[in-house]
C-alpha cells in the first residue's frame, strides 16, 4: 500500500500542476485506524494524502460544493457510480472533474477491529495480502482475514476496480467480495417476520434516531437544493413541513421511510448513511431492498437516468387491476 | 362498540372520483368509513400524503386512478403504477400489513366496483384492527 | 461528607432500594451502544457501561418536551402548561457529565430560569460513578476535571476492586446513604492513594493530552483566519456532534395543531444546520458552513467561558469518536495554540 500512496501523491502533484484547482482525497485521521477526507489545493499538501483500509469516506458528494471549479477526486469502485448519477442529474459538468480511481482490496470494519485488537492501535503500515490484510504496529504485526474483518459492503462488492476513470492508481486487484456472503439474509429474515414483529423491529431503530441528518448530509444521492425536510408545506396552519424538528416515532419513521424512497432507484450503494449514524440504524437493509425490489419490478435498464422512479413502462408489471 | 375503521381515500378526479360519484347516483351502499380527498391525477399522490394519513389516524389508505392506458393526463398512472408498487413493498418491509394500503384502479363508469373496493377493505381492516405503525398519539 | 464502601454484592440491592421510592434513570445497554432510559428492573442497569451516544443532560434537558396544550370548543380555550418533573435518580452519570449539568445550569438557571430544567434538578438525585477504564478520545483532565471525582453529584460510587467507594457529597445524598446502613461497611484506609492511582492511570489511557491554555483569547483573534474555512470543507453539516454534546443547548420552539388543539414543543436543534439562522426574509446571516462550524467552536471554546465564566466543553470525547469526517476538537485546540 506504500507504493499505492506514493504513485497517489505523484499522480496528485501532477494534477494540481496541470490545472486542477482542488484535489480530494484522503489523509490520516487523528484516531487510531481511521483516514479522512482531505482537500489539497497546493503542491506541498500532497505529501498528507495517503490510502489504506481506513479510507471508507464516499468522497463525490463534495464534489457539489465545487462543482463550478477544476477538481480531481479519489474514487473507490463503490464512490465511482456517484458521479454518474450526479452528472446524469445535471448537478455536476464531468468535462470539470479528473477522478482518480484506486482499485481497492477492501475497507476494514472500524469497529470490529478495535473490538478485536483493543482501542489504542498505532499502525505503522498496511500490506494488502489478496485475501488478508496485515497491519504492522511497533514491535509486531496482526494479519486479519478479509472475510472476517472487511465492511459489510465489501463482502458483496463486484467492482472494486472502478471503471471509466481519468487515472488509474495502481494495478487491477482481485476481487474481495466473499462467494458465501448473502447480503439478502438478514433483509429476508425481517420479511419472514410477522408484521408485529417487523413493526418492532423498526420501531427500535427508528426510536433511536436523533434526526441529525447525517445521513442525508453524507448520502450522494440526496442532492436537493432545498430538501423535502426543509420545505415549508402550503396549508401551514397544520403543520408547515413535513415532520417537525420534534424528535418521535411517527415522524422519525416518515423520514426514513421517505428518504429511502427519495432514492430508491438512485442510491448507488455507497452505504455511507449506515457507517456515519451514530445510533447503529441499519438503513442499508432498506436502500438494498428497494434497489432490489427496484430491479426486479422494472428491470435494469435506466430509462430515465434520473433513476427507475422518474420513468415507467407501458409493459410495468400490474397488481392493482 | 365495534371497531371501526377510518379509510382515507384519494381518488382521481377524472375516473375514480366519478366512479365513487356515480355509486353514490346509483344509490350503491357502501359503508361510510371512507374519507375522500379528490386529486387531479392518482399520480398526484405523494407517498408522504400516504404517511401523514397513517400518523394522523387512518386505519388503511386507499389510492384509486384511471385503468393504465386511460389516464386524464396520457400518462399519469403510469408513474402511480411504478411508485406505489414499490412503496407498498416498502409499507410492508416496515412493518404495515399490506391491507393498510390499497391501490386499485377505478374508472368513470365503475361505480359498484368502487362500492365493493371500500366493502371490502372496510371488512378487512375491520380484522386487523387499528393501525398503530407511525400512528401519533400512542 | 460520608464515606462509606458498599460491596459489589450489595450494589444490586442498593439500586432496588431507590426504585422503591424514585424513578430511576440509569445507563443500559442496547447491542453495543449505552444510552441513559428508565429502567423497570435494577438488572437492566449496566454500570460499567461504555460511555453513552446521548448524554444524560437528556434527562433534565429532554430532546422534546411539550411546554403546553390547548384545545378550542364551543367558546371555550383550555390551556395546560405541563413541567414534568417526577422524583427520580439519575445513576451512573461519569464525572464528564456531572460537570456538564453545571455548565448547563449556568445556562438555564441564569434569571429567569428555565421552569423544566429548574424542577428535573430539583427533583433528582445523582447518582456518579467514576471511569474504570478511559476512551482513546477522552480529556475531561484539560478542564480540571478527574474521572474519579464526583464533584456535582449527590453520591458518588468509585470501583475500588473488591467494592465501591459510595462518597455521599450533598445533604440529599447523605440522607439516603445513612438511611440504609446495613448496605455498607466503613471505609479502609488508603483510600486516596488507590483514587489517585486510578485517576494517573486513566489519564494514561487518553490517547492524547490536550493543553488548554488562554484558548479564549487566541481565539479573540482568529475570527476571520481562514483555518475555519479549511476546516469547514470536510464537515457535513449534520447535528451529530451538537446532539451528543453534554453541554450544547441549542433549541427550537414549534407549534403543533391538529384542527381543534394543539401543543408547543420545545426540541434539540444544531447551530449547523441550514437553516438554523434562516430569517423569514430569506437572509441568512450564517449562510456558509465554516460560519456556522465556526460559530459552533467559538461557544465551546470561548463564549461559553466568556459569558458564563465556565467552559463549554467537558472533555468526554463524544464528538470526536462520532463525527464522520474526524473534525477533531483536540486538534482545533492544539492548532489553535499554534495559530
Amino acid at each position: 500500500m506504500k507504493e499505492i500512496t506514493e504513485f497517489l501523491r505523484r499522480e496528485a502533484a501532477r494534477l494540481l500542476s496541470e490545472g486542477v484547482e482542488l484535489f480530494i482525497g484522503y489523509g490520516a485521521g487523528t484516531r487510531p485506524v481511521s483516514a479522512r477526507p482531505l482537500f489539497a489545493t497546493k503542491l506541498e499538501e500532497v505529501a498528507e494524502l495517503v490510502f489504506n483500509p481506513f479510507c471508507v469516506h464516499n468522497l463525490v458528494k463534495y464534489l457539489l460544493r465545487h462543482a463550478d471549479r477544476k477538481v480531481a477526486v479519489v474514487v473507490k469502485g463503490c464512490d465511482r457510480p456517484a458521479v454518474d448519477r450526479l452528472v446524469a442529474e445535471r448537478h455536476l459538468d464531468r468535462g470539470r472533474i479528473t477522478l482518480v480511481g484506486i482499485p481497492c482490496g477492501g475497507m476494514l470494519a472500524r469497529e470490529r477491529l478495535l473490538a478485536e485488537l483493543g482501542p489504542r492501535l498505532h499502525i505503522e503500515a498496511v500490506e494488502d495480502r489478496g485475501s488478508s490484510f496485515t497491519l504492522r504496529f511497533p514491535g509486531g504485526e496482526h494479519t486479519l482475514e478479509k472475510k472476517k474483518y472487511l465492511m459489510e459492503k465489501c463482502l458483496g462488492c463486484t467492482r472494486n476496480n472502478p471503471a471509466g476513470v481519468d487515472v488509474v492508481i495502481g494495478k487491477e486487484v482481485l476481487p474481495v467480495a466473499d462467494p458465501e456472503h448473502d447480503p439478502f439474509k438478514e433483509i429476508r429474515e425481517i420479511e419472514a417476520l410477522p408484521a408485529l414483529e417487523r413493526a418492532a423491529f423498526w420501531e427500535k431503530f427508528f426510536g433511536r434516531c436523533l434526526r441529525c441528518y447525517a445521513c442525508r448530509e453524507v448520502c450522494p444521492a440526496c442532492s436537493c437544493t432545498e430538501c423535502a425536510f426543509e420545505q415549508a408545506v402550503p396549508g401551514w396552519q397544520q403543520g408547515a413541513t413535513w415532520v417537525s424538528k420534534a424528535k418521535s416515532l411517527p415522524d422519525n419513521y416518515h423520514y426514513h421511510l421517505i428518504r429511502a424512497f427519495h432514492v430508491a432507484g438512485r442510491c448507488t450503494g455507497c452505504a455511507e448513511c449506515e457507517r456515519v449514524c451514530p445510533v447503529g440504524i441499519p438503513l442499508m437493509l432498506i436502500n438494498r431492498k428497494l434497489a432490489a425490489e427496484t430491479t426486479a419490478l422494472f428491470g435494469e435498464a435506466m430509462d430515465d437516468p434520473c433513476g427507475a422512479l422518474c420513468a415507467y413502462s407501458v409493459a410495468d408489471p400490474d397488481e392493482f387491476e | 362498540m365495534q371497531f371501526e375503521p377510518k379509510i382515507t381515500a384519494f381518488l382521481c378526479n377524472w375516473c375514480s372520483y366519478a366512479g365513487a360519484d356515480l355509486a353514490g347516483v346509483s344509490r350503491l351502499k357502501y359503508p361510510a368509513n371512507v374519507r375522500i380527498i379528490r386529486v387531479p391525477c392518482s399520480s398526484r399522490v405523494n407517498p408522504q400524503f400516504i404517511l401523514r394519513a397513517f400518523q394522523r389516524g387512518a386505519d388503511g389508505v386507499l389510492v384509486a386512478g384511471c385503468h393504465p392506458g386511460d389516464c386524464h393526463y396520457v400518462t399519469g398512472n403510469y408513474f402511480t403504477r411504478r411508485r406505489l408498487a414499490l412503496f407498498k413493498r416498502l409499507l410492508e418491509f416496515t412493518g404495515f400489513m399490506p391491507e393498510r394500503l390499497k391501490v386499485r384502479w377505478v374508472s368513470a363508469a365503475e361505480g359498484s366496483r368502487f362500492a365493493e373496493t371500500v366493502k371490502e377493505m372496510v371488512e378487512e381492516l375491520k380484522d386487523l384492527g387499528p393501525n398503530l405503525v407511525m400512528r401519533e398519539g400512542r | 461528607m460520608v464515606l462509606k464502601l458498599l460491596s459489589k454484592e450489595r450494589l444490586l440491592p442498593f439500586i432496588e432500594r431507590l426504585m422503591q421510592k424514585f424513578l430511576l434513570v440509569a445507563p443500559v445497554r442496547e447491542g453495543n451502544l449505552t444510552f441513559y432510559q428508565p429502567v423497570k428492573t435494577a438488572a437492566e442497569v449496566a454500570v460499567d457501561a461504555p460511555r453513552s451516544v446521548v448524554p444524560p443532560k437528556e434527562w433534565f434537558f429532554p430532546q422534546t418536551e411539550e411546554i403546553y396544550r390547548y384545545a378550542t370548543g364551543s367558546g371555550n380555550l383550555s390551556l395546560a402548561g405541563k413541567v414534568t418533573a417526577p422524583p427520580a435518580v439519575l445513576f451512573g452519570v461519569r464525572p464528564c457529565d456531572l460537570r456538564s449539568f453545571d455548565v448547563l445550569d449556568a445556562v438555564f438557571l441564569h434569571e429567569p430560569a428555565d421552569r423544566y430544567w429548574a424542577a428535573r434538578r430539583e427533583n433528582t438525585l445523582l447518582i456518579g460513578v467514576s471511569c474504570n477504564t478511559a476512551c482513546p478520545e477522552c480529556f475531561c483532565t484539560a478542564y480540571g476535571i478527574s474521572p474519579v471525582k464526583g464533584t456535582g453529584a449527590d453520591i458518588h460510587l468509585t470501583d475500588i476492586g473488591t467494592a465501591y467507594l459510595a462518597e455521599a457529597l450533598t445533604p440529599e445524598g447523605e440522607e439516603i446513604v445513612l438511611s440504609s446502613p446495613e448496605f455498607y461497611e466503613e471505609k479502609v484506609a488508603g483510600i486516596e492513594e488507590v483514587l489517585g492511582a486510578k485517576e494517573k492511570a486513566l489519564t494514561e489511557e487518553f490517547a492524547v493530552q490536550v493543553e488548554i491554555g488562554d484558548i479564549p483569547a487566541k481565539m479573540a483573534r482568529l475570527f476571520d483566519h481562514p483555518y475555519w474555512e479549511e476546516l469547514s470543507r470536510r464537515c457535513l453539516g449534520c447535528g451529530i456532534c451538537t446532539y451528543v454534546c453534554p453541554t450544547c443547548h441549542c433549541f427550537d420552539i414549534t407549534d403543533e395543531n391538529r384542527g381543534n388543539a394543539g401543543w408547543r414543543l420545545r426540541c434539540w436543534d444544531a447551530c449547523l444546520f441550514r437553516d438554523y439562522t434562516l430569517h423569514t426574509s430569506g437572509h441568512n446571516p450564517r449562510h456558509a458552513l465554516h460560519q456556522r462550524l465556526r460559530n459552533r467552536f467559538f461557544h465551546k471554546l470561548k463564549y461559553n467561558q466568556d459569558r458564563y465564566g465556565i467552559e463549554g466543553c467537558v472533555g468526554c470525547g463524544r464528538c470526536v469518536a462520532l463525527c464522520p469526517v474526524n473534525i477533531d476538537i483536540r486538534e482545533i485546540i492544539a492548532t489553535i495554540r499554534r495559530l
